[in-house]
């Protein structure tokens, strides 16, 4: 795997995820504050202040894999069906440098969309006159620890997209599971304390799932990555 | 054996089974240096299968095959960056522009050296530069193939590998990409091209591989195997007076049942009436020929007949008639599985 080749794949799909659908990336950051909304209890006691508070520090669980899944369905899904994929498989790289790529690609773009929709959600909080920032001490687990877990999530919808092949269904599934079982991890989350040994093991776990997908993809035969039937 | 000696594709045996259908039964295949093979067949023959497992996209169940001395299996890092590919369907990044989608290929393949001035090059070789930063979605179907050629070439590969390269492409793109083809091969590039589209392939090819069910079942240049199936392929014949079809058969000497080319006085031609083909007027006849047998003596025949012959004009035998021909000896085969389903 060379440095200059990934770089060069991970623009290809920044470029092209934002020109096939930039609009998706504000529409993602309205779609998470709504959600948050719709599920934050909308009374002024205190543990509905502590828990308004909190779900900012879960937002990027809840904005990034669902970003990420648009981007992962058409880098992946699209580029299958129309033929993309198979050039980039066969210049001398490894299939896990291009996957590497789409998963990169999606959680750049998507890290963007978690700062819009944080963006929104504090700007919420303030129109309300609520209560809404993280403590600062939690500010490095909503730049950092989150994103790296998200980052873990983004790998197993990519590993899904692998292991299936080519499914048109998948591209619809992905993104709607995501969202609405995202919004429930973020809400259950939001009621849980963070420690520093539960983050180290959230963004290991994340990076080891990583890994495992990349060797799995790296050793195993190219018709998976392609996308071709094996009957 | 130096560097040259070496085929650059060189496949023993290689089969691969899809469920209950045999895409690739035992095929040998060898590509050399310079050389522009054409690799043709029926849909479901194998021919797709056969590009991918050059690719290393679909692995094979039993065989051998190297590409530039390596095995497909573990060698694509070293194979890759010598092969250029254009696959069916363009394969295309839609939302690159023409310019983007070079450059990024330029970078994939670690191109030495200037590298915006080699997508120049490539821009102005494809007759691209105008639309350079057009979308690839924006393009025509004849100039996506042309972008798709030119990111087959823009790293000089050794062996081009073409599917299917011809279908559905304007005349003008068709008449540049042959002139590039040839330009190519003349320099010493390899090409491997599969195509359904037999006059093309007769004009370009070295070598043809015909193929079916999974198959090989003939191999020759394009001239052993025309001359493999007939001699001259027919004749076309005007006449000075109507004739009948029974006037030409009893000249002929045509009765079902009967040796096709036996050099007897009388000889029947063809024990099928199809033969011959007569023009609703009686004045233009096209004649089969039956293998063997000299375009001279249908001639002889019909003017010792007593029809008066105005033009008389040998038919030469196309690639198409060879194809169809070896196609039709593979159907007879009882040994080969029946099968025509499309391999994907």
């Amino acid at each position: 795997m060379k440095a200059s080749r990934l770089f060069a794949l991970i623009g290809k799909e920044i470029r092209e995820a934002l020109r096939a659908g930039w609009a998706n990336l504000p529409a993602t950051a309205v779609v998470t504050v709504l959600l948050l909304v719709a599920k934050t209890p909308h009374d002024s006691s205190a543990a509905a202040a502590l828990l308004q508070s909190r779900l900012a520090i879960f937002l990027p669980l809840l904005a990034m894999p669902f970003y990420a899944s648009t981007v992962l369905s058409r880098a992946i899904q699209t580029e299958r069906l129309r033929g993309g994929l198979l050039p980039l498989l066969v210049y001398g790289g490894s299939a896990a440098e291009v996957w590497l790529a789409k998963i990169l690609g999606a959680f750049v773009l998507s890290y963007g969309v978690m700062l819009l929709s944080l963006s929104g959600y504090l700007g919420y909080g303030a129109w309300l006159g609520r209560e809404v920032l993280p403590p600062w001490a939690a500010v490095p687990h909503v730049l950092i620890t989150m994103p790296v877990a998200a980052l873990g999530l983004i790998a197993l919808q990519a590993a899904l997209f692998w292991m299936i092949g080519r499914s048109s269904l998948l591209s619809v599934i992905v993104p709607i599971v995501v969202m609405f079982g995202g919004v429930q991890l973020v809400v259950l989350l939001g009621l849980q304390p963070i420690s520093l040994p539960t983050a180290a093991l959230a963004m290991l776990g994340s990076l080891a799932l990583l890994a495992a997908l990349l060797l799995a993809i790296h050793h195993y035969p190219r018709d998976r990555a392609a996308g071709i039937a094996t009957g | 054996m130096n560097r040259g000696d070496v085929p650059l594709v060189d496949a023993r045996a290689m089969s691969r089974r899809f469920g209950e259908l045999q895409a690739l039964d035992h095929v040998d295949l060898c590509i050399r240096r310079g050389e522009m093979v054409g690799y043709v067949g029926p849909n479901g023959s194998g021919k797709t299968t056969t590009l991918r497992a050059m690719l290393g996209l679909v692995s094979l169940d039993s065989g051998e095959l190297r590409l530039f001395g390596r095995d497909v299996r573990t060698g694509m890092a070293e194979i890759g960056p010598r092969l250029g590919v254009v696959f069916d369907q363009h394969a295309l990044h839609a939302e690159l522009t023409v310019r983007e989608t070079l450059e990024l290929y330029a970078r994939l393949y670690e191109i030495k050296g200037d590298r915006r001035r080699r997508t120049d090059e490539v821009l102005a070789l494809m007759g691209l530069g105008e639309r350079a930063d057009s979308r690839a979605k924006t393009l025509s179907k004849g100039l996506r193939q042309r972008l798709a050629f030119g990111r087959a070439i823009i790293h000089a590969p050794d062996l081009l590998v073409l599917d299917e390269p011809f279908d559905g492409i304007d005349t003008e793109t068709l008449r540049h990409l042959r002139e590039l083809l040839r330009r190519l091969v003349a320099e010493g590039t390899s090409v491997f091209l599969t195509s359904h589209d037999l006059h093309e392939v007769d004009q370009l090819a070295s070598r043809v591989i015909i193929l079916d069910r999974g198959r090989v079942v003939a191999e020759g240049t394009p001239a052993e195997l025309k001359r493999g199936v007939a001699a001259g392929g027919g004749v076309f014949v005007v006449f000075q007076q109507a004739v009948t079809l029974a006037e030409l058969h009893d000249a002929l000497g045509i009765r079902a049942g009967e040796d096709l080319a036996a050099e007897r006085p009388h000889v029947p031609l063809s024990t099928s009436r199809d033969a011959i083909e007569l023009s609703p007027g009686g004045l233009q006849a096209t004649i089969r020929l039956p293998q063997g047998l000299p375009a001279d003596k249908i001639a002889l025949r019909l003017l010792a007949a007593g029809l008066r012959v105005r033009q008389f004009q040998p038919i030469e035998s196309t690639l198409e008639d060879a194809y169809f021909a070896r196609l039709h000896e593979s159907m007879s085969d009882p040994t080969a599985e029946a099968s025509t389903e499309e391999v994907q």
